[in-house]
């Protein structure tokens, strides 16, 4: 997957909110790519652009994107269905919302199950399959079980089935643990890292949290405010971040070993939408201002070995 | 010894299962089931003292929270303020006493009472107490400000204002009557990481004005570990393990610490491989297990475990609940 310059605006009675400003990004083949941002920073707008999920206010203003090297239009309907769920497939955040629930587990699955037979012994066959790879304990019992008798991780293990069933080449994780409890989470994570290096499987990983970020992605992309502002390899990111927004970001989270007195902050607040700032969109709220920053936009290019940075001390 | 601010003795609250009618699943009625909600919690507070609870959602630790500000009247157990029991107050005498004992809830979005303005939402715990409207007023002013909002603010309704601006609106509500002891119920769970840097500073630094005591809960380890001096952890219904902050995170003695502390993500991709995996789920409060209530998910289990549940003893400098310490800390 290539996305080129990706501009989204949305449309509302105030006026027009610049959600995505020139999001240029690229998912390798068997990789997991963290994408992390503070919410409301268009994370997730720029998950749903690629499986053309975009809400009606949404406006694509410009940009390609390119899936195994044809450019796609996400806004033929037509032709999105044939590659939604088959080709890319999404596990949400809370996957109870995302689950029919007056269908059983059972039915759920064999429906996303995709396989050359279509007799129902046979996809029940690789059903069980799946659920005793993910974990599940008693899987015959959970196939006739619905939605709300299960726990938050089981509801989650399914939706990954669901996910990986149909053999997609891209898979996008909105948040997926996030409304998990730490030790499920764990559990989920490990599990998710296994089942795409089995299944070759590429992955946005979407989340507002850069532990969980750290601990499954291969390379990471920081966004603010609709653009990408620093991306890099998980190791380099973590330990000598570039961009300054990186760098607070990473400061402000409390450290378990090892008390300060005082959190570092980030001053001010996200900038409104409906009015960026002029200049670099974190100018504001920048430790490391100048003058240049002010008045012109910094691009995201290369610095070092293939590290992207936009930010002129760069 | 520093002074004992809150005395917490084999507090309980069970629940009765929802639903009326309880079936099993082969549709033959069973006997009315019960959630054990806070199973036997005891623990002190000294003063100057702030103290974290942590476990995974369930366990019990917000009806804890409610239970100890007695929100919910406990089924059994004593809790003492200074001394003075207050399990047995009269609805009038519990009224006098609520402006020493306030709490922070988790979602500044339905915590806030959407159709009164700031100013009432904030002067409301003080004017029940205070009649003068006017000192009323002035507090209010006073502490709108440290809790770093404007008095623009003031006139304000809650939706007109972030996340973060709306969590400083319930601290200063919380803060407003002076109190000795707050309970902050996952207070920057709604937040991102940036405001809640600046949330937690900021509750820091009210205490070294004020100088009240902290008792804070959350799900996420890093937020209760920077705000507390003594940390226990629950799981279903039970304190398992307390001790000082950093030795219970650096050393955990009770083999759910150890997970638990194993589970947390950190932001730190050279540590990705030590993350720790648990078997199964936590147990439903309904059914609880017998013997230790992790045993059915521990890897050190024994048969002790199965049938005798252990008590919290002092180990080196803290309490454990687990029969088996001495032998995982030699192997």
């Amino acid at each position: 997957m290539e996305v080129e310059d990706l501009s989204i605006n949305f449309e509302t009675l105030y006026g027009t909110l610049k959600v995505l400003n020139g999001v240029n990004f690229i998912i390798n083949e068997g990789e997991i790519v963290g994408l992390v941002g503070e919410s409301g920073c268009g994370k997730s707008t720029f998950a749903l652009s690629i499986m053309g999920l975009l809400p009606p206010q949404a406006k694509l203003m410009g940009g390609k994107i390119y899936f195994q090297n044809s450019e796609i239009n996400v806004l033929d309907e037509k032709f999105m269905e044939k590659i939604r769920g088959r080709k890319i497939s999404m596990v949400f955040q809370e996957p109870l919302t995302s689950l029919n629930p007056i269908l059983t587990i059972g039915e759920q699955l064999m429906e996303a199950i995709k396989i050359g037979s279509d007799k129902k012994d046979v996809k029940k066959e690789e059903a069980l399959k799946w659920l005793k790879r993910v974990g599940i304990p008693d899987p015959e019992r959970t196939l006739k079980r619905y939605p709300h008798e299960l726990s938050g991780g089981m509801r989650q293990r399914i939706m990954i089935i669901m996910a990986l069933a149909t053999k997609p080449s891209l898979l996008i994780a909105d948040e997926p643990t996030t409304a998990l409890d730490v030790t499920t989470q764990a559990q989920i994570l490990k599990l998710m890292k296994n089942l795409v290096k089995e299944n070759k499987v590429s992955v946005l990983f979407i989340s507002h949290d850069l532990g969980v970020i750290a601990q499954i992605a291969d390379r990471v992309a920081v966004m603010y405010a609709g653009k990408i502002v620093e991306e890099s390899k998980i190791f380099e990111i973590f330990e000598n971040p570039l961009h300054p927004y990186t760098k607070d970001l990473l400061s402000s989270i409390p450290k378990l070993e090892g008390k300060s007195e005082k959190l570092p902050t980030i001053k001010g607040s996200v900038p409104n939408l409906l009015n960026l700032p002029e200049g670099c969109i974190y100018h504001t709220r920048c430790k490391y201002v100048m003058d240049n920053c002010k008045v012109k936009e910094p691009e995201l290019k290369e610095y070092l070995t293939k590290r992207k940075v936009a930010c002129f001390l760069y | 010894m520093a002074k004992v601010l809150l005395r917490v003795e084999n507090l309980k609250k069970y629940f009765p299962a929802k639903g009326g009618l309880f079936y099993t699943e082969k549709g033959i009625l069973a006997k009315a089931s019960v959630i054990h909600a806070v199973d036997d919690v005891s623990f002190n507070l000294f003063e100057n003292e702030n103290l974290g609870i942590v476990g995974e959602s369930g366990c019990g630790k917000s009806t804890l929270a409610a239970t100890i500000l007695l929100l919910y009247k406990p089924t059994f157990g004593k809790i003492y303020f200074y001394d003075k029991e207050i399990t047995q107050l009269s609805s009038e005498e519990l009224r006098r006493l609520r402006p020493k004992l306030q709490m922070v809830f988790q979602d500044p979005y339905s915590s806030l009472n959407p159709r009164m303005r700031v100013k009432d939402i904030v002067a409301e715990p003080l004017s029940l107490i205070e009649k003068n409207k006017y000192n009323v007023t002035q507090k209010v002013r006073e502490i709108i400000v440290k809790v770093g909002l404007r008095e623009e603010h003031l006139e304000r309704y809650p939706h007109e204002l972030s996340a973060g601006q709306r969590q400083r609106v319930a601290i200063a509500r919380s803060i407003i009557t002076n109190p000795k002891l707050v309970i902050l119920d996952e207070p920057t769970s709604a937040l991102d990481v940036s405001t809640q840097a600046q949330i937690l500073n900021l509750l820091k630094d009210l205490q070294k004005e004020y100088g009240m005591n902290y008792i804070s809960i959350s799900h996420n380890i890093s937020v209760v570990s920077y705000m507390s001096d003594r940390i226990a952890v629950m799981y279903l219904g039970k304190i398992v393990e307390i001790g000082k902050t950093e030795d219970l995170i650096i050393r955990p003695k009770h083999p759910y610490t150890k997970i638990l502390m194993g589970s947390i993500p950190l932001p730190d991709p050279k540590r990705r491989d030590y993350m720790m995996e648990v078997i199964g789920e936590t147990p439903s409060p309904v059914n609880i297990p017998t013997g230790c209530r992790f045993h059915p998910r521990c890897p050190y289990a024994k048969e002790i475990c199965k049938v005798s549940e252990p008590n919290l003893r002092e180990i080196e400098d803290r309490l454990v609940a687990c029969h088996l310490v001495e032998e995982i800390e030699k192997s």
